[in-house]
């Protein structure tokens, strides 16, 4: 599948049938991807993804005997950037003080439209201009097919994080920067499923017993590839603001937990994520994950995002040998 | 004695280069930066062509080049760069400084062969 609208994954622990309903219904409209609790413990869902833009829980008691303000003052601990919604019977009353930095807002079924204006304040706040989605999604297929040879890439509608759980054993991170945006451009993935790739025969390191230098070898092609595309086709300044402007700016410090697999660039905004599935040809591997996240932490100004259509008309295509 | 050397810091690249441009009967020589392909250059005075990456740890493609014809006082080594930039200034940089040719990546040895072969002369 592929697809350009700007989705996001949300977690719902709801008791009420009727709520399930207009949560239901909510979600298709807003573009928002609905996880139900159904056969899993909420924290079990956590450990899986870690990819959630959001979670919606519900004041009353569930089954097994936990109210959503008690499931909500757990999953702030453990996610604390994950913005939570909580329905409730009446606002009428406030929370309970020790309750209130707990969840993001709370809503009613009566007026969704509550509910519809923190999703866009919290989840959707950030636009992102369709050609940039869709150049990175064609970019990333490009690299991927080129370093990975005989495979079938599949790449989900593009999503909002506001997780920053880091996905597998192994991530790679470079700057993007221009004058419109600077930011850092993730990969992260498993280590097995691209070792066994590379086993197989589909990479040029040719090596039926690869270690994890192979690995990091091929991720490392595959991140340069797709930082050069992006940098070829949305970062060429068109002579206006002058280079050592863009570089030349603050930074902050990334922040990474190795124990809880935790990454922060220091912003509250979601992250941009591109999921893809890179499946061998032949099925003799298993499939492999990667996770792509672009954080403009630094500056975001998409108002002047301009395609490079020019410097790609002046280009000779990749592959050929320009002479001077 | 190799007549080409293939400079790239990402084992794929080396390999892939290396591999196609064996196949057709070439002798390559490899560096994983441009301080190790400098190196290179000062011990095998028969290398014909150096095909380099621009992006590197340690010293960055331009910069090699800059010192094969400045510092080694080179100037008869031929040299392309084969890297994800496409930028017309950081080619210009590239000519300025006596690079010859320029492939933008992925690498497609059935396209550049008869140039690269030109180059050689082989």
């Amino acid at each position: 599948m592929e697809s350009n609208n700007i989705v996001s994954k949300v977690l719902i622990h709801e008791i009420c049938n009727d709520a399930q309903g207009y949560l239901k219904s909510f979600c298709q409209q807003q573009n928002l991807v609905g996880l139900k609790d159904t056969t899993k413990s909420i924290m079990d869902i956590f450990h899986l993804h870690t990819d959630l833009g959001a979670a919606f829980l519900c004041e009353g008691i569930d089954a097994d005997g936990n109210s959503g303000l008690e499931i909500g003052t757990e999953i702030r601990k453990m996610r604390p950037e994950l913005p939570l919604f909580l329905r409730r019977e009446s606002l009428e009353t406030p929370l309970p003080e020790q309750y209130a930095s707990v969840f993001a807002g709370c809503y009613t079924t009566d007026n969704m439209q509550q509910l519809k204006e923190l999703v866009e304040s919290h989840l959707f706040s950030t636009f992102y201009p369709m050609p940039l989605i869709r150049g990175i999604q064609e970019l990333s297929n490009e690299a991927f097919h080129t370093t990975i040879r005989n495979v079938r890439v599949e790449c989900d509608s593009p999503y909002m994080v506001k997780d920053q759980v880091i996905y597998g054993e192994l991530f790679s991170l470079i700057p993007l920067e221009s004058h419109w945006c600077r930011g850092f451009m993730m990969l992260q993935t498993t280590e097995a499923e691209m070792m066994s790739m590379i086993a197989h025969g589909n990479t040029s390191l040719g090596n039926e017993e690869p270690s994890f230098r192979d690995v990091n070898h091929i991720l490392n092609e595959i991140t340069n590839m797709v930082w050069g595309g992006i940098k070829s086709r949305f970062f060429v300044n068109d002579g206006t603001v002058a280079d050592d402007l863009i570089g030349n700016k603050i930074h902050v410090p990334i922040l990474v937990n190795h124990g809880r697999k935790f990454i922060s660039f220091g912003t509250t905004e979601p992250h941009l994520c591109f999921r893809y599935t890179i499946q061998s040809e032949t099925n003799d591997s298993p499939p492999i994950e990667i996770y792509q996240k672009l954080i403009f932490n630094l500056n975001w100004q998409p108002e002047l995002f301009k395609e490079c259509e020019q410097a790609t008309d002046d280009m000779v295509d990749s592959g050929e040998l320009e002479f001077f | 004695m190799a007549q080409i050397l293939v400079v790239d810091d990402s084992a794929t690249v080396r390999n892939e280069v290396s591999s196609f441009l064996q196949q057709q009967g070439l002798n390559i020589e490899t560096a994983v930066d441009g301080k190790d392909g400098l190196d290179k250059l000062k011990r095998d005075n028969g290398i014909k062509l150096v095909i380099s990456d621009v992006n590197m740890p340690n010293m960055d493609g331009l910069t090699m080049v800059e010192k094969v014809r400045n510092e080694l006082g080179n100037k008869v080594v031929n040299i392309i760069m084969l890297t994800t930039e496409s930028d017309p200034r950081m080619k210009e940089r590239g000519k300025a400084a006596g690079v010859k040719g320029w492939i933008v990546k992925p690498f497609n040895g059935n396209a550049v062969i008869g140039g690269i072969k030109k180059l050689v002369g082989a």
